[in-house]
């Protein structure tokens, strides 16, 4: 809906969010498709599994997110109403109120 | 797709031609695209999975890029989005009509979150771009997820008869969803050219494909001046002799435009609405034109039909387009007067600074037009 990569001026995440291109099992499944061919039937779930949890130690998940600063803070669902109107006032004061201009693609 | 030797005895896979060779590469693409000896390397030549090049089309300079689908399918790392990126800033700079050919598996899977917010960076590029510089795309083989989302936020996209456009393969679809579905139901000529409306022009080859690109990026690029000294014929005999007669409006717009310069957009999507991009007197312009034959004009998927191809027309003041339609109503009165002169009804959208008019409601005149045919 928005990211950094957009222009978004701050970016949450809940501590239990999942941010990536898809996820872990899918991606190892095209990533290692021969991998998993190769191993018998009865073994796959355990090599996916496998497989998945060293995919998601590299492709990162939030805590990459954060280090790349897609992400900007890790906010706790109790706190999310202040974290979101703390950064409303902040560009409200950076920026001033912004209204009435936009770039749009072809609708 | 390639025709690459036999497989040898007992290989699951064919051979995989040298890189030089393959007819993926986006060098062979991309030379296809522009005019001989033009192609200038804007970007190294890598494993990136991108390639942005400058050179020329009918003499227009463009910037082009290309997947590199020798190269992990295509898919779009860090560098390969940040050669998209470049290209990008190079249009912007020059003012030029920007062709991207994809073929690409989306953003590299492996850089997970990086290869997302660099992915990002793009749409974010293709959405400043929009409205400023002609944006032309040719999917040319398998679009997925990044590579699915960067073509649609262009003015036009062109699809080649391999190209596939979706957001996630069959075998996603199939786990999630639970559905069987091969890929080009899901993202064929048929889905996108016909009922989503993604695609504005489908070919039957690579080479066509390109071609209409070619055509496109001339039109954009080589917008030229009107002469007064176009050649008048009677076109009253392409309406029925009755009003209330339904009529292919098709023969009038070709026949309104220069011989042959015209090139359709969606022909198959909203067919109640036809949207031609062509010349009159050699300057470039866009036709939006009611279709009487097909569901008697009435208007359905078309109110995003019309506004699409004004937005593409009204791409900046560097591409001055000038847009007229003709409503059933017009065309016939003047028809029937014995002139030639058909109302140009929709100076309103002749290109000024302000895209403003897009947002705008069309105007009662023409609405009322198209509410009253039969």
């Amino acid at each position: 809906m928005n990211a950094r990569s957009l222009g978004a001026t701050r970016v949450f995440a809940w501590p239990r969010a999942e941010v990536a291109v898809m996820g872990a099992v899918a991606a190892v499944r095209i990533l290692h498709r021969r991998k998993l061919a190769e191993v018998a039937p009865e073994l796959r779930a355990q090599v996916e599994a496998e497989l998945a949890a060293e995919h998601e130690k590299i492709a990162g998940g939030i805590q990459r997110a954060q280090e790349i600063g897609v992400v900007d803070e890790i906010v706790e669902p109790t706190n999310t109403r202040s974290a979101l109107a703390a950064a409303l006032a902040t560009a409200e004061s950076t920026n001033g109120p912004r209204r009435g201009h936009h770039n749009n693609i072809p609708l | 797709m390639t025709t690459a030797p036999a497989a040898p005895v007992g290989a699951a896979k064919p051979v995989k031609l040298p890189r030089e060779q393959d007819p993926r590469n986006p060098v062979t693409r991309l030379t296809n695209l522009l005019d001989e000896g033009t192609l200038e390397l804007l970007t190294p030549d890598d494993l990136s999975g991108m390639l942005a090049v400058r050179g020329t089309i009918h003499g227009a300079r463009v910037i082009a890029f290309c997947s590199d689908a020798t190269v992990m399918g295509g898919a779009m790392g860090d560098e390969g989005c940040d050669v998209v990126v470049k290209a990008y800033q190079a249009a912007r700079a020059e003012e030029l009509p920007i062709i991207g050919l994809w073929h690409s598996g989306g953003a590299r899977l492996a850089e997970g979150v990086l290869s997302l917010h660099a992915v990002g960076k793009i749409f974010y590029e293709m959405t400043q771009a929009s409205g400023k510089i002609p944006q032309i795309s040719v999917v040319l083989g398998p679009a997925a997820g990044g590579a699915a989302y960067g073509p649609a936020l262009t003015d036009i996209v062109i699809l080649g008869p391999e190209g596939r456009i979706f957001v996630t393969g069959p075998d996603v679809v199939r786990s999630v969803t639970g559905e069987d579905v091969d890929m080009l139901r899901l993202g064929g000529p048929e889905p996108h050219g016909r009922r989503s409306g993604v695609v504005h022009i489908t070919t039957d080859s690579e080479a066509s494909a390109l071609a209409e690109a070619r055509r496109l990026a001339d039109l954009f690029g080589n917008q030229g001046t009107v002469s007064r000294d176009v050649p008048d014929t009677d076109l009253s005999g392409l309406l029925p002799e009755s009003a209330k007669r339904a009529y292919d409006v098709h023969p009038l717009v070709g026949g309104v435009l220069d011989e042959g310069s015209g090139v359709e957009l969606h022909q198959r999507w909203a067919p109640n609405i036809v949207t031609t991009m062509g010349r009159l007197g050699g300057r470039t312009i866009g036709v939006i034109a009611n279709n009487p034959s097909a569901s008697a004009a009435a208007w359905t998927r078309s109110p995003r039909k019309r506004p699409r191809a004004s937005s593409a027309c009204a791409t900046p003041s560097a591409y001055r387009w000038s847009c007229w339609s003709t409503s059933r109503a017009t065309c016939q009165a003047s028809a029937r007067n014995g002139t030639a002169s058909y109302d140009v009804a929709q100076s309103s959208c002749t290109r000024s600074p302000s895209r403003s008019y897009r947002a705008s409601p069309s105007s009662p005149a023409r609405r009322t037009a198209a509410r009253t045919s039969p």
